[in-house]
């Protein structure tokens, strides 16, 4: 059966959501093989997805995130205190 | 200023907003990339704390459970956005992956290119990691919002179905999306360019 490599694009993605059935495993594994004799592109796009997976978790590192991602601006405290006030109609300590 | 009554909990928003404001701040900034959406999911979280503190058992640490507060806060405003703005996946053929495919599904010259040998190189540079967080704002809310839950929230597609109202059909035809648009913007705003320093 054609397995395009717009299809194999697309299981490529969705096995990171979702159990691909057995038929779809097959075809991703025989797609790669043939891909890696002809092109290499569909490989390479695989490969490249696991990498984003590790740059999705490793951006959240809070070395790259303080210095990246300035803090919250004395207004915006300013702001965030009294809306808290007003919503608790408490006293802060 | 009032006392607070012996009966009243101590309000310990104050104190909170000192110690860990910036920190909850910059965790919502980055998921939900708006300034003032990450602002108001801070103050929403001290809300709540205020409220739930008699809750706080100790046993993780403040800045632990605030957070666990503020991913919530998180989803709230991701699923307000939703429902203002409805994801409508089949009319918009313009955020499809389509465009890189010819008639026979085949790669067209848009086709993925080499990336360096050793692209964990990357890891240690924080003009990468400024590049990824442009990345990821340049996708449309809606691929932003499922990357965040998905890929830095870790959530299930099942709850990402139900935070986005979307079937999971839709959900895995959106998170291709973002993904493919966030691999092409690495690919041209870095990896292209790999002779940088």
């Amino acid at each position: 059966m054609k397995h395009s490599c717009r299809d194999f694009a697309r299981a490529v993605s969705e096995a990171y959501d979702r159990p691909l059935t057995f038929l779809e495993r097959t075809r991703l594994e025989l797609h790669t093989i043939l891909c890696r004799l002809i092109c290499g592109w569909c490989h390479r796009y695989a490969q490249q997805f696991k990498l984003l997976r590790r740059f999705a978790q490793r951006c959240q590192d809070e070395l790259w995130v303080e210095r990246l991602v300035p803090g919250l601006t004395p207004d915006a405290r300013t702001r965030i205190r009294k809306k808290v006030m007003e919503t608790t109609g408490g006293i802060t300590s | 200023m009032t006392e607070p009554s012996p009966t009243r909990p101590r309000l310990d928003s104050d104190r909170w907003l000192r110690d860990h404001g910036d920190y909850l701040y910059r965790y919502a900034r980055v998921r939900l990339h708006d300034d003032q959406l990450a602002e108001e999911a801070v103050q929403e979280t001290l809300v709540s704390a205020l409220s739930g503190q008699s809750r706080f058992a100790g046993r993780s640490s403040e800045r632990t459970w605030l957070t666990g507060i503020l991913r919530h806060k998180i989803v709230d405003q991701i699923r307000r956005r939703v429902r203002e703005q409805p994801m409508d996946v089949a009319s918009d053929p313009i955020a499809g992956v389509d465009g890189d495919f010819d008639e026979t599904g085949h790669w067209k010259q848009s086709a993925p290119a080499a990336w360096p040998d050793n692209p964990e190189n990357s890891f240690s540079k924080q003009q990468f990691w400024a590049q990824f967080q442009a990345c990821i704002g340049r996708l449309k809310p809606n691929l932003r919002a499922a990357f965040v839950l998905r890929e830095l929230e870790e959530k299930s597609s099942e709850e990402i179905c139900n935070i986005l109202n979307v079937s999971s059909t839709n959900l895995w035809v959106i998170l291709h999306r973002a993904r493919h648009h966030l691999r092409k913007c690495l690919e041209t705003h870095w990896f292209s360019a790999e002779s940088r320093p």
